[in-house]
């Protein structure tokens, strides 16, 4: 039964799935460009003094936005085609318990996304490593990780929006969603967020469990 | 929504706490309050006279020299000591601590230049260094570990008796400044050490002030005159210069009360005959005058902090907010702060309005009235806008 779940799934999202791949290695490769023009140009004294003493990105700016652009984009292509007339009844309808439907929907989502940003960050960080000694490549990583974490909430949270039958609540939803992503996003120096890590885990935590209230009204046919 | 509603709302109604001036006037011998808005009468002085800029210029001719050269009225001595523009230049500094300087995540690296170049001014070397176990240089251009340079420094701590792993390294990395006197570390028994490199070889020495002084912190700050290293912050709250004589390290206690380092805000402005020491507090400003020599004081002055419109609206709005950034700290760490008792009032009525609104059956709306009562303006907001719970 999982196994044809997984295959629904993988239907529907798998042209997504390249997309969201392709993006992600032309942003590595951009990465890379930009770093070796970075040394380049100023030369690797002023790369580094830049970063040590300024905080200076390590990563170009549009590492920000990505995981959560493309979680969004993963959650529509899986959920929107199942809100279409309806559609969400049909798979609600299979032998077997709702919540183990939805949990396999999402953890599917779930595990594409940790696997795509993973290759990403092995692939980033070890071609830093050419570059940059072992503390800036932590702060990177410290650095990033928010808005990765970002990307996994923003998926669950756009799922939840996505399942809710109401199109007013949807908004309320919007709302309550980008006050919570908002969190992921505020400029500090790097390292910054440790003290904050635990609470960004527990709010994914609390996301996955968002989508299933939506799931129930719809069953429930709210209007 | 705790968190995001109270940043909303401060961004509508937060000012900085504006502080006016407060400089030592030779003359006058005391502190003088100057409001630079005040375009009439900028200074008053304690007993409450007030005084006109030209008055305020002769009044306070270390901070305004520069004015009193153009206007050809600045005196050729002052206390019986000749001043001109070259010898007041070379003992005027400013200092300026902030409690997120220690509140910072640190990333490990350092650089570490030629004390003693051969060309004036600082260049940039081309490596840099971590030492926490041991000390390591790594060259920028090839990301690999100096072995050689790294084994000089490390026998050379060893010899001097540094215990590793060290606790803290302060120094001044960065090239725009008159000299540079390397760094002071903090070793893991609580011993000063002052670390440099001339002419490539390294110079390390216990300065054995970690003996005498129970150590917090150092702030390195490069004066012209070279007469000190920076301010030293003991546990107990005193700051010291670390004076700079050749192969000793005295220390001279600024004789004024001890500071809160996670609190407290420092500006130390010094000059020829005196110094102004400004710590801004949670509660308001203290200002001290301190002479330049002795660092005793000669006079004090404390400024009340005045709510600030945040400060009322908060109090009204909010009983308990969560906030994440503080001008603190340049973590970011979820704090939730309690403004009084007034907002209460706020909460007990939007949790009536809402436990009657929101539901019918009367367990829930006991529940709802409690959760709004705890949670203020969030909560109402947030059960207006999150669907219905199911019923039964």
């Amino acid at each position: 039964m999982f196994q044809a779940l997984f295959y629904k799934e993988w239907v529907k999202t798998r042209r997504i799935i390249i997309l969201i791949g392709a993006i992600f290695a032309g942003i590595i490769i951009y990465s890379f460009i930009n770093t070796g023009q970075t040394f380049r140009i100023g030369g690797s004294v002023q790369a580094w003094a830049d970063i040590i003493l300024k905080d200076a990105p390590v990563f170009p700016s549009i590492i920000q936005w990505l995981p959560l652009l493309t979680a969004l984009l993963l959650a529509f292509a899986q959920f929107v085609p199942e809100m279409t007339n309806k559609r969400l009844k049909l798979s609600l309808h299979l032998p077997m318990p709702e919540t183990k439907i939805i949990s396999t929907m999402l953890c599917y989502g779930l595990v594409i996304l940790v696997i795509i940003y993973l290759i990403t960050y092995i692939i980033l960080i070890t071609g830093l490593s050419f570059y940059y000694p072992q503390e800036i490549r932590i702060l990177a990583f410290w650095k990033s990780l928010p808005w990765f974490i970002a990307g996994l909430t923003g998926y669950l949270l756009a799922t939840w929006i996505c399942l809710e039958p109401v199109w007013s609540q949807r908004i309320y939803n919007a709302f309550i969603s980008i006050c919570i992503l908002a969190l992921f996003f505020i400029r500090a120096q790097s390292g910054a967020y440790l003290p904050l890590l635990y609470v960004l885990a527990i709010i994914v935590i609390i996301g996955f469990g968002l989508p299933f209230y939506s799931a129930t009204r719809f069953k429930e046919g709210k209007q | 929504m705790m968190w995001l509603l109270p940043v909303l709302v401060s961004k509508l109604t937060y000012k900085p706490d504006r502080y006016p001036f407060v400089y030592y006037s030779t003359i006058l011998n005391e502190l003088a309050v100057i409001d630079y808005t005040n375009k009439q009468l900028p200074m008053s002085d304690k007993k409450g006279n007030t005084y006109t800029t030209s008055e305020m210029d002769s009044l306070l001719p270390m901070l305004n020299y520069r004015q009193l050269m153009s206007d050809g009225r600045l005196p050729d001595s002052i206390k019986g000591q000749e001043i001109n523009a070259r010898i007041l230049r070379a003992k005027s500094f400013t200092f300026r601590y902030d409690p997120a300087e220690i509140k910072t995540p640190n990333n490990g690296l350092y650089i570490l230049f030629e004390s003693m170049p051969k060309r004036v001014g600082l260049t940039m070397p081309d490596d840099v260094f971590r030492m926490k176990d041991k000390i390591e240089f790594i060259n920028t251009e090839s990301n690999k570990v100096d072995e050689a340079k790294s084994q000089i420094f490390q026998e050379e701590l060893s010899k001097n008796g540094y215990t590793f792993p060290s606790s803290w390294l302060i120094g001044n990395p960065n090239p725009r400044k008159p000299y540079d006197e390397g760094y002071f570390s903090l070793d893991n028994k609580g011993q000063l050490f002052h670390m440099k490199m001339v002419n490539g070889r390294p110079y390390i020495k216990n300065t054995g002030i970690g003996d005498k002084i129970d150590i917090a912190y150092f702030s390195m700050l490069e004066v012209p005159d070279k007469r000190f290293y920076g301010f030293l912050f003991s546990e107990q709250g005193y700051i010291y210069i670390i004076q700079n004589e050749v192969g000793n390290y005295q220390t001279l206690k600024l004789e004024i009360p001890p500071i809160d380092i996670e609190a407290d805000q420092i500006i130390i402005m010094g000059n020829l005959f005196e110094w102004t020491v400004s710590i801004t507090k949670p509660e308001g400003k203290q200002c001290y005058g301190l002479d330049n020599n002795s660092l005793k004081q000669l006079d004090e002055h404390f400024i009340q902090r005045e709510l600030g419109k945040w400060d009322k609206v908060s109090e009204w709005v909010f009983p308990v907010y969560l906030t994440v950034e503080s001008k603190d700290s340049n973590y970011l760490t979820p704090t939730f702060l309690y403004t009084g008792v007034y907002a209460l009032v706020l909460n007990i009525l939007l949790a009536i309005i809402g436990g009657i609104c929101f539901s019918n059956i009367t367990k829930r709306r006991i529940f709802n009235a409690i959760y709004i009562l705890i949670t203020g303006v969030a909560g109402f907001l947030a059960l207006l806008i999150l669907p219905k719970f199911r019923k039964n």
